[in-house]
């Protein structure tokens, strides 16, 4: 790699970091080690610009390395630390009427409450939407494996929308017996 | 057959028109089935702007800089 595309490189780097910050936050759960996680993303692809090939697809080489510093962080820390510091704030941005805004926080907490391999997937394939043999790929499994992960992780996601649903509707309907009485 | 990993594909609007049509007929006649789809389908939508505000904010100045740096040393190399 010359030097005019080293430089042009580093600067597609950083059209990815938005969404290798999106990625690390909806994985770690912390914003904190989220950038952190994407700083020592950045560093590693700078020390290995050379063995990107152009023409070949930046973002997803970015998500496994990311991924893999994710990986290996899980492994050295001895226990998670408190999570799940995002706040509240990033999804009350969302101009919509209240109950919308309401069912895209339960979404949100549902969606943060999954396995961390099923946020995992949603994420790149729902959300990123990277093809299944990019996800294959970023993920090094084969390709049967994210079928069968990302059937399995959208059924964890509705069990966990369809009781919260009934919850609120079981809530709603005590409620309203509760001021008939009253 | 229509199996879950056609259903997935459904999902995801991967199929061909044929095989998106045995889909839907499958799913005309298993209504439940075919609410179980609805549902993934609609949250499959709710998500993918999960996390778009993110996607907004301002790029942590420590991040630039470190791209930055990187292209000081790229520039000041010697050819």
């Amino acid at each position: 790699m010359d030097k005019k595309q080293r430089l042009s490189t580093l600067d597609e780097m950083v059209k990815e970091i938005p969404r290798l910050r999106r990625f690390a936050r909806y994985l770690t759960k912390d914003n904190n080690r989220a950038d952190d996680l994407v700083q020592d993303c950045l560093v590693r692809a700078i020390d290995n610009i050379d063995k990107w090939q152009p023409g070949t697809n930046l973002r997803a080489w970015m998500f496994v390395i990311l991924k893999n510093i994710f990986r290996n962080d899980l492994r050295t820390l001895t226990r998670e630390r408190p999570s799940d510091n995002i706040e509240e704030s990033e999804v009350l941005a969302i101009p919509a009427a209240q109950d919308t805004r309401m069912a895209f926080l339960e979404l949100k907490k549902n969606f943060m409450s999954l396995s961390t391999e099923h946020r995992e997937i949603l994420l790149l394939v729902a959300i990123e939407g990277f093809t299944y043999e990019e996800a294959a790929d970023i993920l090094g499994v084969p390709i049967g494996t994210i079928r069968s992960r990302l059937s399995r992780a959208r059924n964890a996601l509705r069990e966990l929308q369809t009781q919260k649903y009934k919850q609120a509707e079981e809530a709603q309907l005590a409620g309203r017996k509760k001021s008939n009485r009253d | 057959m229509i199996d879950e990993d056609k259903i997935m594909a459904f999902i995801d609007g991967l199929l061909d028109d044929q095989d998106a049509a045995y889909v839907a007929a499958y799913l005309l006649a298993n209504p439940e089935k075919a609410r179980e789809v609805a549902d993934l389908r609609k949250q499959n939508i709710a998500i993918k702007i999960l996390g778009n505000e993110i996607l907004e904010e301002p790029i942590p100045e420590k991040l630039i800089e470190l791209i930055n740096l990187a292209k000081v040393n790229v520039t000041s190399e010697t050819d």
